[in-house]
């Protein structure tokens, strides 16, 4: 199980394009700095659907909250997940981290908004 | 000139898929709410030739008129069956081509395709090792090859670089291999759009577009 650490795009006014990390894998969990603004977009063009599943750290009066997790259709999957408050999802570091139920097909662009 | 609204996807911690809208006249003037300031335009383009989008900007600053935003979303690239390598001739033994390779002009998924004499081509699987947009690195075996006939398959990932290409032995050597890319559509994200520098009086984005074939936009909106 490897760490992998995504870098968002920062949006700008002046418009660009986003980056897609692909080849995605089941055995590995990502990371992305979340300072409270990130939106992740998921696409999968595999013929099955995807699992992501979002750690949430936090607790409610010493209660665990249930990880988010999200289906991401075949084929044409297309979902954007935001707000991802800080204080839910972020881990020690400030950090999103999120795992994949398998990786051949599906991408994810972490977002920025400045 | 109509004026359209297009309502925007409020992005939620449960997931959203945008809508992603047509527009009908390079004539229409496109409203989108946006009271905090706090909506996304995303644009694809599929269309060979790029498209331009004009943001009204009413706001002025000491008196002058502050220019609209202007963006051009990129055209779709056009697949190229042999764009990142030359067909490459059979030699009766697998090859590893690692000169000769052209990257994309913009990450892409991969292609290969057999030609050739067909009683040539087998049922093989081209592998590809490069990097993604955010340079990982990344392999992938293609899908097979049908065998005894001109076949093309694609990758499901998306690759920014080609470093090695793996092509195992056809079974003849009248067979071809050409490494290519698929089409690659043109698209790009607008975020923040400012309330007090672009919204009119009544606290919406207006943007009008050059050309409409083949242009959908989204506006998303953070909650």
């Amino acid at each position: 199980m490897a760490i992998v650490d995504l870098s968002p795009t920062v949006l700008t006014t002046a418009g660009l394009a986003p980056n897609y990390a692909t080849d995605l894998s089941a055995t590995d969990v990502y990371r992305v700095r979340n300072p409270g603004k990130v939106v992740l977009v998921f696409k999968n063009i595999s013929g099955t659907s995807r699992t992501v599943t979002v750690d949430v750290p936090a607790t409610v009066a010493g209660q665990s909250i249930p990880d988010f997790t999200y289906t991401i259709p075949a084929t044409t999957g297309d979902i954007w997940v935001a707000p991802l408050p800080p204080g839910v999802v972020n881990d020690d570091a400030g950090n999103i981290v999120f795992a994949v139920s398998a990786g051949d097909g599906l991408s994810v662009a972490a977002l920025q908004v400045a | 000139m109509p004026i359209v609204d297009l309502d925007p996807t409020v992005l939620t911690t449960a997931g959203v898929t945008p809508s992603y809208a047509a527009i009908s006249a390079a004539t229409d003037v496109l409203r989108v709410r946006n009271p905090d300031g706090k909506v996304l335009l995303h644009f694809k383009n599929v269309n060979a030739a790029t498209r331009t989008v004009t943001v009204d900007v009413p706001s002025t600053v000491a008196g002058q008129a502050v220019p609209d935003f202007t963006y051009v979303v990129p055209s779709q690239v056009a697949a190229v069956t042999n764009g990142v390598h030359a067909a490459v001739t059979d030699t009766a033994v697998q090859v590893v081509v690692t000169t000769g390779i052209t990257n994309p002009t913009r990450p892409a998924r991969i292609t290969a395709t057999s030609g050739g004499t067909a009683t040539d081509i087998a049922d093989i699987q081209v592998i590809v090792t490069g990097t993604d947009a955010m340079d990982r690195v990344i392999t992938e075996t293609l899908p097979i090859f049908t065998e005894n006939s001109a076949t093309t398959v694609t990758s499901t990932e998306t690759f920014k670089t080609v470093t090695s290409i793996t092509i195992p032995a056809h079974d003849g050597t009248g067979a071809t291999t050409a490494i290519g890319f698929a089409a690659i559509p043109g698209e790009t994200i607008v975020a923040p759009l400012p309330a007090g520098v672009v919204n009119d009086d009544a606290g919406n984005v207006v943007f009008t577009v050059s050309a409409v074939a083949d242009l959908t936009v989204a506006a998303i909106a953070l909650s």
